[in-house]
């Protein structure tokens, strides 16, 4: 049994992938297959004894895409970037390309058809059309008013042009403008609309009719509808507009989803960008510099201080610092000497080491964690679009009617052939709502939009549509909760003035490299903006360091040190103790002698004696807190992943309300904890920020990246937090719901209106207006009678079919609430916005709640949780 | 199970169904039928009135009925009438010709279904939603075989 996950080109829709899937499982030897449209893999297991990669290979060929084989991977990340923006640039080109060509069309009919104008379908009368005057009060003689104008101004610059060719007052033929129309909508139709035909074909081949196939029914039984009738049987209404409009607005939408989807390629370029490009090796007694996919095992390789470690492997010569927080999450530097274990991609601090490739190429935990990611994305069952849900439905309904409609008036009324044909026709066009194709994205785009104003990027619509439904929420500790990088949190001076100890003990870590001396130094340069010099600066390897400041000796240290030296700090042990216990990490401070002292007294004389205890420890960001009381007010499930030990992970759970720890998770256990979750049925979002989250992020239902966190998990992130501050994942879930809100109204909307014209189409409501056929019933008679004007207009639409002011007024007014609708998105301000105190209403449980369960699992098996 | 075979087996059985209905159910006097005379007619969509007059026209059940439709304003109007599937656009200042076989009783309306404006007609508001007037099918006068006057 072999399970791969590969790379699988020229899929052009969803249902390539369903396609894929449900073609290939039925081979013999294949055990399971999941294809992702949205990432472009395909996870295959299959049994390599029955079948060969090369025969899958080659039956996916013969359904018309490509499958890239492990032997002919020519992953390469500069073309995948060029095909990206290709699909872009393709995208745009559409839209353009329909807008040019449909925007006379859509223009024309549909200011007619709302304002009820007067018009003529000849060239030459359109350019003679006299300078308009208002002929009446009220909307539609305003509007026609207004409409006339317009074309006049249209038509005055063709009117000069043309009258240089053709003698426009007495014009020698005629052109009706439904030839234009004809023109401009034929390559609308059948160039720019090609995708819909093709995507459609794909989704009937496997049984499923999505909006494409909703596209392609309801414009080609338009634009036939027009052409046909057009060209043989002078039909009154071409609906030239319908398709037009309609495939327009669908372009326009899918342009803006292409524009705002994220690249989920992005991520493993950002993971490979990650790797040293070169190793040093020692070949022959000599130190010779080589690519990376030159490493065997055994080798040993130099590492300088500053540089990445190529690849994992064992030290056998040299002591450091490691930076490993971009794949373990550690937050301190760890310190390695010979024996110790090195990963790829993490950073030498000090020292120069030499170490034992232990693991190249594929094997090393960073291409582990790279097989992780790819694998989760492949999986990952993309949502399907709810115009694709609501059309698997809608388009059986549509073609069933329309056939029922036929039925009823040729069959049954028995009607002329062409009554019947007409009203299926006409159930046809009018069941493609033209606002469809808008009402998801323009609430995304708007959404979107609103997102960044608050500092939060969304990856695409995806992660909007995914993120309010997230049932819990697990957080990575180091550098998601907390800042990740220590600070100095106590400062308690011991006899001494609190602003001098800190003078003194700032100034003597200037001369330590140490990120602890950091945390102090950084301090200090917050009270006192500069510091001063450091002399005869000494570390004290393991323990501490010393060194002079103007004259006074300085020594910091842990309390083995003090002891060590003689000085007394048996007094403040319990203080010292206490802090510890806080999972921080704190040392002494003594000095020797006395600056202020100008007795000539030698500043090396006197007695050592302690000045301060410093606490140091990686803290809650700010509003961690709020963020999370807020998440759980709303009754999301918190739970918090870290790498680091149960001491820390418990202090910081217990300070931010967190009653579910997971410590000492190994970066490859992350993922299996979010999966855990996702069967416990919880749908789940991941915040983190190093690399060791990435597999988790793309493996959870929506992964949140902290702006300040590694590009790796920035790229495999769906939603990124530019500011830092967690209260925005409650802003990001909150903004999720309103907008999905809005997508559910805008395809109300857009539906509504062309669910209403249907029966209206079918002539269905002539069974309730009509007592027999022509005969209208008592009860609209009586209505007529006793209603006025409103009661006449009434009897005439009661005793019509469709008339082309519905099928306008519908498409006019779908498109026009959906945008607006998706606009009113923009007064949206989250309640941190507004100033609120979110944390105000409830009172926090800590006192009562700091029970926190924490969990330590054993390295082997996956947390339990 | 693929929808489309559904889609198909449904469609399939509901044109049967019409087939089934229309040939056996269906009453003799509900069938079309066509009675070989022809009738002539001239409609007049009256400048600026937004009307199609004669506001009636009545012809008798299995007439062939030929419209000549003429449009005296400079904009388009357009004659629908739903139950024959008529729906013929009339160009600004032109004539057309509608031809249909009346096959069953009853009263149709006639409207105009390209939207031409509104204006003030005799004092009175008159608009595109206005302009319907109605083609009343008597019952055939006689059996077919009894109807020998023909044209008009």
């Amino acid at each position: 049994m072999q399970k791969v996950v590969l790379k699988v080109k020229k899929m052009h829709c969803a249902s390539c992938a369903v396609l894929i899937d449900k073609l290939l499982i039925k081979q013999p030897g294949v055990v399971s297959v999941k294809t992702s449209y949205g990432s472009e893999k395909a996870a295959i297991e299959f049994d390599e004894t029955k079948i060969s990669l090369e025969t899958i290979d080659g039956f996916i060929n013969k359904l018309g895409y490509d499958l890239v084989r492990p032997d002919e991977q020519g992953f390469n990340v500069e073309d995948e970037e060029k095909k990206e923006a290709l699909h872009i640039l393709e995208a745009k080109r559409r839209v353009v390309a329909a807008f040019v060509l449909a925007a006379p069309i859509i223009i024309y009919y549909m200011l007619i058809h709302m304002f009820n104008v007067t018009h003529v379908h000849e060239f030459f009368d359109f350019l003679n059309l006299k300078q308009p005057f208002l002929t009446g009060s009220g909307f539609l003689a305003y509007g026609s008013y207004v409409v006339n104008y317009l074309f006049w101004i249209i038509a005055q610059p063709i009117k000069l042009i043309v009258g240089q060719f053709v003698d426009v007052a007495n014009p020698p033929f005629d052109i009706d403008l439904n030839y234009f129309y004809w023109i401009l909508s034929t390559p609308i139709q059948f160039i720019i609309a090609w995708p819909f035909y093709k995507n459609s074909f794909t989704s009937i081949r496997v049984g499923s009719a999505n909006m494409d196939v909703l596209v392609a029914l309801g414009t080609s039984a338009a634009y036939f509808y027009s052409a046909i009738g057009f060209l043989w049987f002078n039909i009154d209404h071409p609906f030239w507009e319908s398709s037009a409009a309609l495939l327009f607005f669908i372009l326009l939408g899918r342009y803006f989803e292409a524009v705002a989807k994220g690249r989920a390629s992005a991520a493993i370029k950002e993971l490979l960008k990650l790797e040293a490009k070169e190793a040093h090796v020692v070949r022959d007694g000599k130190e010779v510099t080589i690519p990376l996919d030159q490493l065997v095992v055994g080798d040993t390789i130099i590492v300088r201080p500053g540089e990445k470690i190529p690849v994992d492997g064992e030290i056998v010569e040299g002591k450091t610092h490691i930076d490993e927080k971009v794949v373990t999450g550690e937050s301190f530097p760890v310190s390695r000497t010979v024996g110790d274990q090195v990963i790829g991609a993490t950073i030498n601090q000090e020292g120069l080491i030499r170490f034992k490739a232990a693991k190249v190429g594929k094997d090393t935990l960073l291409y582990q964690i790279i097989a992780m990611v790819e694998e989760a994305q492949a999986s990952k069952a993309a949502i399907q679009d709810l115009v694709d849900k609501i059309s698997e439905y809608f388009v059986p309904t549509v073609v069933v009617l329309s056939v029922l409609t036929f039925v009823g008036w040729y069959f049954f009324a028995a009607l002329p052939f062409r009554a019947g044909l007409m009203k299926m026709i006409a159930v046809l066009v009018i069941s493609c709502p033209c606002a469809m194709g808008l009402a998801t994205p323009t609430a995304l785009i708007v959404g979107i939009g609103r997102a960044a104003k608050f500092g939060i990027i969304l990856k695409g619509g995806e992660a909007l549509e995914k993120a309010y439904k997230v049932t819990a929420i697990a957080f990575d500790k180091t550098g998601t909760l907390t800042i990740g990088r220590p600070v100095v949190t106590d400062f308690m001076a011991l006899n001494i003035d609190e602003k001098e100890a800190l003078k003194l003990v700032a100034t003597v870590e200037r001369g330590s490299e140490h990120p602890l001396a950091r945390a102090v130094i950084e301090k200090g340069k917050s009270v006192f903006g500069e510091l001063g010099e450091v002399k005869d600066f000494r570390a004290i390897s393991g323990a501490g360091i010393e060194g002079s400041v103007d004259g006074t000796m300085v020594m910091v240290g842990n309390e083995v040190l003090m002891k060590n030296s003689g000085i007394q700090v048996d007094q403040y042990l319990n203080d010292f103790k206490k802090l510890q216990e806080q999972a921080k990490t704190v040392v002494f401070a003594a000095r020797k002698g006395s600056p202020s002292n100008s007795s000539g007294q030698s500043p090396q004389g006197g007695d050592w004696q302690p000045i301060a205890i410093v606490a140091m420890a990686d803290t809650l960001k700010p509003f961690a807190k709020e963020a999370i009381v807020e998440l759980r007010k709303m009754g999301k499930k918190i739970v918090m992943i870290t790498g680091d030990n149960p001491t820390t992970a418990a202090a910081i759970a217990r300070e931010v309300g967190i009653d579910r720890v997971l410590a000492q998770v190994l970066p490859e256990q992350k993922e299996n904890v979010i999966k855990k979750l996702q069967e416990e049925g919880e749908s789940v979002a991941m915040v983190g920020d190093g690399i060791n989250d990435s597999p988790a992020l793309a493996q959870a239902d929506v992964g949140i990246a902290i702006g300040s966190g590694t590009d790796v998990a920035i790229e495999t992130g769906e939603i990124i937090l530019v500011k830092d501050d967690l209260r925005d994942v409650v802003t990001a879930i909150q903004l999720s719901g309103k907008t999905i809100k809005k997508v559910w109204q805008n395809l109300f909307w857009a539906f509504f209106y062309n669910v209403v014209a249907i029966p209206i189409a079918a002539g269905a409501h002539l069974v309730f207006t009509q007592t027999s056929l022509g005969i209208p019933s008592p009860w609209v008679v009586s209505i007529m009678q006793n209603w006025g004007g409103l009661g006449q207009i009434f009897f005439n639409f009661s005793q019509a079919t469709l008339r082309p002011e519905i099928a306008g007024f519908a498409m006019a007014f779908s498109s026009v609430s959906v945008v607006t609708n998706s606009l009113l998105l923009r007064r949206y301000v989250p309640p941190i916005e507004r100033g609120e105190d979110i944390t105000a209403p409830i009172k926090p449980k800590e006192p009562t709640a700091p029970a926190s369960e924490v969990v330590t699992p054993t390295p082997a098996p996956a947390p339990q949780i | 199970m693929n929808k489309y075979f559904l889609i198909l087996g449904a469609v399939i059985l509901i044109v049967v169904g019409g087939g089934i209905y229309r040939k056996f159910i269906l009453s003799e006097s509900s069938r079309p039928y066509e009675s070989g005379k022809t009738v002539y007619y001239t409609v007049i969509a009256e400048r600026d009135k937004w009307i199609f007059s004669p506001e009636e026209i009545v012809v008798e059940r299995g007439d062939k009925v030929v419209m000549e439709v003429i449009n005296e304003d400079d904009y388009d109007h357009g004659i629908a009438i739903d139950a024959f599937g008529v729906s013929q656009r009339m160009p600004a200042n032109a004539t057309i010709t509608v031809e249909f076989i009346a096959t069953q009783e009853g009263e149709f309306p006639y409207y105009c279904s390209v939207p031409c404006g509104e204006g003030i007609v005799d004092g009175k508001k008159r608009t595109h939603f206005d302009m319907i007037s109605k083609i009343k099918v008597k019952p055939a006068a006689a059996t077919p075989t009894l109807s020998p006057n023909t044209n008009n």
